[in-house]
């Protein structure tokens, strides 16, 4: 009979466990801080008219802050996404193509955002 | 053969079964995560059109006023005040502190419950600022 565990042994860990639980509490650690930034951040420019948030937003301190949040978010929502996936899809070829498809959605929204804070930060 | 006795009691009874609050943050904790990521698109959004000029900002300014964009704001808020308060729980947690079943029990009702106001408070205060 072929159990589970027979099947698994001899393949090993899947290596990148441990890297990722550290990786996602260092992440969240980070995002506390940012997160509370933030929010703050925000709710000074709720409804700002359009040079207003723009001034706010070009600010040097809070373009480097937007830079860590963004940076910090998309590796955490990276990984969290993957654990999701790693749930809840069990064949071998779907779970890879579904953590890719995290990955890709991770790097454009990041990408995206990071272009356009340097835009409003240099040119807008 | 016996066949079991109807006074015995039947287990578990799925219907009376009440989720223990730290079952309800766990999730909730999970669905919050998504929903973050999804509500990044809304940002992502909005720094675009900031970074595009006016006409396309007021444009998503306009729709954060409609019904929908103030609904997924709201919800949007929501799951940052909540993940961000149940995140430093876990955070806790994995310190070593704080997950004894009572205690584990108080926090989920507090940040459940401090999730709630905090996000009621904010928008309380951001209402008249932006017509948002
Ligand atoms: C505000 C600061 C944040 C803190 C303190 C925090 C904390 C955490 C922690 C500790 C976990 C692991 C939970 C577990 O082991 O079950 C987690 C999971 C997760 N977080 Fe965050 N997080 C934060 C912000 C964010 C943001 C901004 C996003 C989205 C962009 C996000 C998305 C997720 C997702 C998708 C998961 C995986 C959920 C799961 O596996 O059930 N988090 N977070």
């Amino acid at each position: 009979m072929k159990t589970a565990t027979k099947k698994q042994r001899g393949l090993g860990a899947a290596k990148q466990g441990v890297h990722h639980f550290w990786a996602q509490r260092m992440t969240a650690v980070a995002l506390v801080p940012l997160v509370l930034w933030f929010i703050y951040s925000i709710m000074q420019v709720v409804g700002a008219p359009y040079l207003v948030a723009l001034d706010y937003m070009k600010e040097p301190h809070r373009v480097v802050l937007m830079v860590l949040l963004i940076w910090a978010s998309m590796s955490h929502l990276r990984i969290g996404l993957s654990e999701v996936v790693e749930d809840y899809v069990p064949d071998h070829g779907m779970n890879a193509a579904a953590k890719m498809l995290v990955t890709f959605f991770c790097a454009l929204i990041g990408v995206t955002c990071l272009y356009a804070i340097l835009r409003i930060a240099f040119v807008a | 053969m016996t066949k079991s006795s109807p006074e015995r009691p039947l287990s578990p009874h799925l219907q009376v079964y009440r989720w223990p609050v730290t079952m309800l943050t766990s999730i909730t904790h999970r669905f919050t995560g998504i929903g973050l990521g999804l509500g990044f698109l809304l940002l992502a959004c909005w720094l675009v059109a900031l970074s595009l000029g006016e006409g396309p900002y007021e444009a998503v300014q306009a729709f954060h006023r409609s019904f929908i964009g103030r609904f997924l704001l709201l919800g949007f808020s929501w799951a940052v005040i909540f993940h961000l308060f149940n995140g430093i729980r876990h955070l806790f947690w994995d310190a070593g502190m704080g997950f004894e079943k009572e205690t584990a029990d108080r926090t989920g009702w507090v940040v459940l419950a401090l999730s709630v106001v905090v996000t009621l408070a904010l928008w309380w205060i951001a209402y008249p600022m932006g017509g948002l």
